[in-house]
């Protein structure tokens, strides 16, 4: 936006701030300070006010046209534009030093969000808030969500303050997917967005699929958004949390099984970290033993491969003999002598 | 910049340094992100508008003196404009972000709340639905219950006695810890603490990787120079990488490789899988996340990462031949 422009829009601002009555557009342009809008074809004139006061709008001025029936005074029966001042001010919100630094954390990791486009509207943010706050506490902490090394931050930045506006107000998208199989098209309703291990993730209806699906946010090539708001409605079943609190084993692509593990006694303080905090824990005489749920069995064995006869898989017979079947093929590969008979 | 991006910035200086009867051109540049230049150039813009007719008295009237900037008259623009429906989302987001770390996440929703009243109802309501529809990973279930205990102890700075496995080592043991932070990263909670027994090292702990945790009489002064920034990075390092090692990778995982690691990082092979350069300081780690890739990913080098698949592929292979008791 050029100076004078903003120029320009200061001194609407503040003319209308000031003004205890409507003030109609003829009254604007008769100012010297508003030429812009002065011009020999009125229509023109007016666009140019029209786009100043979005762009106010955008802004958040509360910024309102007063209908010449709603005056007392409006002597020339045109009606005016007025900024209301209640609405514009921002008011105390007595927040307490410590409050100011949460606000700060969170402010500062959205801020560094990769791609994010609005930085500039978190400074802003922080900086209303701490108005009336003489220091900020001191919050050691930090939060950080970066994306995976070889995911285009740019892109996904793009596509994804786009789709916080999308999933806020139920707008539909289209997406250019590039899948396993290909790249397709997909029209989507965009029910949430969530964030696992360097990517974002969206879950959404899919028309090209006619059910619910789950997008990798680094494959999208790309999006825009369509149509008008309140386009659908998230179904009432819907569950986000659900998405985030399966663990690759139990994501529903087979029959369930029950598993149980041993556990060598060093490896007990990072059952939360291996397994999450839902496992069911046994002491034994042979050692703590944990029992889980299993629909997808190759993500538990990548999930205890990691830990040797350290995370021992007891049960059931067939995934055990499948895990000795890799360790024995790994160890081969490694070098591993075969006259101890664990050759592949 | 956005149309919003410098007006809001001219639409708060005016406001915020009438409030504080002066503020320092460094602390408005640091405030609101951008250099002393900007703001100078800000304050001549800021001098020529008010209400029209532009009268003196109905101009804008501050001015600088020794680096510090005064407003004599604000011209109604006594207090900054509210919130927009932009900047309290961007701040819900930033808070889905924090998640529950600490504890914090009730306060935080608490705060939250404060700010959401500032909002028009069409905008409340936006903010509220992309703030039930966004979740991240660590933020479902219970915190780490001793979360709290360690936020107190880093207050008031006092060491902590914690029980912890460490994979880059592959042991339990029981540190004696001055705790100086809370950090959550890609999704992980981590605890950044002084090591008392390794001469106070700065070492990263997995909150989901902790046992017992206890908070002892003993005091500490928190190091000087203490940069918890230097986190907001990709990768967070485990100690110093002394070692690049070669790993391999069949087809079947090559998109996934080329999604986490940075292309100058990986080199195509012939049968259309991947080699990559990973470096660390433990080969206990890197041991460990190769073996998640089972048969699809094997060490090239060093040959002390392969010594190490080795033994642990050998120990598991016998131990998986003895029969379950």
């Amino acid at each position: 936006m050029s100076a004078a422009r903003t120029e320009r829009l200061l001194n609407l601002l503040t003319l209308l701030l000031n003004s205890r009555r409507p003030v109609s557009l003829r009254e604007i342009r008769e100012l010297d300070e508003f030429s812009a809008y002065q011009t020999d074809d009125p229509k023109s004139g007016e666009r140019a006010f029209e786009r100043d006061k979005a762009a106010l709008l955008e802004l958040g001025v509360p910024l309102r046209w007063v209908a010449p029936e709603q005056q007392d005074d409006d002597e020339d029966g045109l009606g005016g534009y007025i900024v209301d001042r209640e609405r514009y001010y921002l008011p105390d919100l007595h927040l307490e030093p410590g409050e100011l630094a949460l606000l700060s954390i969170a402010g500062a990791a959205a801020a560094a969000i990769d791609g994010f486009s609005g930085k500039a509207a978190v400074i802003r943010a922080l900086a209303k808030l701490g108005f009336d706050v003489e220091e900020a506490g001191r919050a050691p902490t930090l939060a950080h969500a970066p994306l995976m090394a070889g995911i285009d931050a740019a892109r996904v930045g793009a596509i994804l303050t786009a789709l916080h506006e999308a999933v806020a107000r139920r707008l539909r998208v289209h997406m250019a997917y590039r899948g396993a199989s290909g790249s397709t098209e997909r029209l989507i309703d965009p029910y949430g967005l969530y964030y696992r291990q360097g990517v974002w993730y969206l879950v959404g209806f899919c028309h090209l699929r006619q059910a619910e699906r789950t997008f990798h946010l680094g494959r999208a090539e790309k999006m825009r958004t369509q149509g008008a708001a309140g386009a659908f409605s998230v179904p009432e079943s819907f569950d986000l949390k659900g998405h985030l609190d399966l663990r690759p084993w139990e994501f529903p692509y087979g029959e369930r099984c029950r598993v149980s593990i041993r556990l060598a006694q060093r490896l007990i303080p990072a059952i939360p970290e291996i397994f999450g905090r839902r496992v069911s824990r046994e002491e034994t005489p042979a050692g703590t033993v944990v029992h889980l749920e299993v629909t997808y069995p190759s993500a538990l064995i990548a999930a205890v491969l990691p830990y040797g006869a350290a995370a021992e898989v007891l049960s059931p017979e067939p995934l055990r003999q499948k895990i000795a079947a890799i360790y024995a093929t790994l160890a081969h590969r490694y070098g591993a002598v075969a006259d101890e008979g664990i050759s592949p | 910049m956005s149309v919003s991006d410098r007006l809001g910035r001219l639409l708060f200086i005016v406001p915020y340094v009438n409030h504080r009867d002066g503020v320092p051109l460094s602390e408005l540049a640091e405030t609101l992100g951008v250099s002393t230049q900007q703001i100078e150039a800000d304050l001549d813009l800021l001098c020529m508008v008010g209400q029209p007719p532009l009268t003196p008295d109905h101009l804008i009237d501050l001015y600088v003196e020794d680096d510090v900037v005064y407003v004599e008259l604000d011209q109604s623009l006594s207090r900054p404009l509210r919130l927009t429906h932009e900047e309290a989302r961007a701040i819900v987001l930033g808070a889905k972000l924090v998640g529950k770390l600490g504890g914090m996440g009730e306060e935080l929703e608490r705060v939250l709340s404060k700010i959401m009243v500032l909002l028009n109802p069409v905008d409340r309501e936006a903010v509220l639905a992309l703030s039930q529809r966004i979740a991240v990973q660590g933020d479902n279930g219970d915190p780490f219950a001793q979360a709290a205990l360690l936020r107190t102890a880093i207050e008031e700075l006092h060491e902590v006695r914690a029980q912890y496995y460490s994979a880059s080592s592959d042991r339990q043991k029981m540190y004696a810890l001055k705790p100086l932070a809370l950090l959550t990263h890609s999704g992980v909670d981590y605890l950044v603490a002084l090591d008392v027994e390794a001469e106070d090292q700065e070492k990263l702990f997995r909150l989901d990787r902790l046992g017992a945790v206890l908070k002892t009489a003993t005091r500490f002064s928190p190091p000087p120079h203490f940069d918890l920034e230097k986190f907001r990075t990709q990768r967070l390092y485990f100690g110093n990488d002394h070692m690049t090692a070669n790993i391999r990778f069949t087809p079947a995982l090559s998109r996934q490789v080329q999604e986490q690691f940075a292309a100058q990082d990986i080199d195509a092979n012939a049968d259309g899988g991947l080699q990559v350069r990973v470096s660390t300081s433990s080969v206990a780690w890197l041991g460990r996340w190769v073996l998640s890739f089972g048969e699809d990913a094997d060490v090239l080098g060093p040959g002390e990462c392969r010594s190490y698949m080795r033994q642990l592929c050998q120990e598991a292979a016998l131990a998986y031949r003895q029969p379950v008791p």
